[in-house]
């Protein structure tokens, strides 16, 4: 009994898949990638005044995105998640502040380092984070050798690397699916192929990277559809 | 009575209850869900949920409020600092009571 996790770590644990289930962090996360990956080949390879623009438009758009992202989900989930299957606070933007109801039904997220200790979440949340600060890291570690390797098969490697990092960090919460871990070994493989110089191998793998996600954005959002098709009434 | 059995008998029956127990345990997780992710967690019918939550919403334990997500109106609940504690008060007199059937730690809590 001591060592089965518990009902509260269970449910957290359920509200962290319940954020992913319907696909749509995650095409924000390929939509942001793509516009980035894009950015970073056009102004390298800048040849026009139209893919300038163009470059600069899409950079101005992935900021808005990093910048905006849980307002933006919020929207989305508004009128796709919400209706259908119910509203859970994020427990990913909950990490930063604590969030509670005072008595006066006051629902403004509010900061209170003196909230009542929530021990088990806390040390749940500080996990993920590290687990997930740790993979970004190393992420970006895995990605410098496209930079600094000059020989086709160090794309290959460098995609099967960052999907083992990719596949260790996030294995616990399986936040991360089967397919964008197994997409990026085929990513590295296709830019690889292409024999790119180093600046478009680095901008193609951000582009390849976000399609992957862009696709495993769209059939989760496909299969979350698909299972709830129908949009519950809201219960007033 | 005694001491090591007053724990028992100062029980919160408000969150005792099995079905409210669960909706503490949910809120106490997610810091505010919404009357539909509660009723899909718990597997409990409408009316049960809502007769629950009024109790617990009596009791200063958990805040109910109608907003709009969107166009969407939702029924959104969230535990209050003074349900947070209660759960929390709760769960360690449990633990007392599951510690004192594992060689008599519970005290140590």
């Amino acid at each position: 009994m001591a060592n089965s996790p518990s009902p509260v770590f269970l449910a957290e644990k359920r509200s962290w898949s319940y954020w992913f289930a319907d696909g749509l962090p995650q095409l924000l996360i390929g939509i942001s990638a793509i516009l980035f990956g894009f950015y970073f080949i056009s102004m390298m390879t800048s040849a026009s005044t139209v893919l300038v623009v163009l470059s600069f438009v899409a950079f101005g758009a992935y900021l808005l995105i990093q910048i905006r992202a849980p307002q933006i989900l919020e929207w989305l989930k508004a009128r796709i998640t919400y209706p259908r299957t119910g509203y859970a606070a994020s427990p990913y933007f909950a990490t930063k502040k604590s969030v509670y109801c005072d008595a006066n039904l006051n629902l403004t997220p509010v900061q209170d380092p003196n909230a009542p200790a929530i021990a088990e979440i806390k040390r749940v949340r500080r996990a993920r984070n590290r687990r997930l600060s740790r993979t970004y890291i190393l992420m970006a570690l895995a990605s410098l050798g496209l930079w600094f390797v000059h020989a086709p098969w160090i794309c290959t490697l460098t995609g099967v690397v960052m999907g083992i990092i990719l596949w260790m960090g996030t294995r616990a919460d399986k936040s991360v699916s089967l397919l964008v871990i197994l997409g990026f070994p085929v990513v590295g493989s296709s830019v690889g192929a292409l024999q790119l110089a180093p600046h478009a191998r680095v901008g193609s793998f951000i582009l390849g990277v976000g399609l992957l996600f862009l696709l495993d954005g769209l059939l989760s959002l496909a299969l979350y559809l698909r299972r709830n098709p129908v949009a519950s009434v809201p219960v007033k | 009575m005694t001491p090591d059995l007053q724990a028992l008998a100062s029980l919160d029956r408000v969150i005792h209850e099995p079905a409210r127990l669960m909706i503490m345990t949910i809120l106490y997780s997610v810091a505010e869900a919404d009357f539909l992710y509660l009723q899909r967690e718990c597997g409990l019918t409408q009316g049960n949920l809502s007769s629950h939550l009024a109790k617990l919403e009596e009791a200063g334990y958990v805040a109910i409020s109608k907003t709009f997500k969107g166009k969407y109106p939702l029924t959104i609940c969230s535990l209050t600092k003074n349900g947070r504690e209660a759960f929390e008060g709760y769960v360690r007199k449990m633990q007392y009571v599951a510690g004192s059937t594992n060689g008599g730690n519970g005290a140590n809590h």
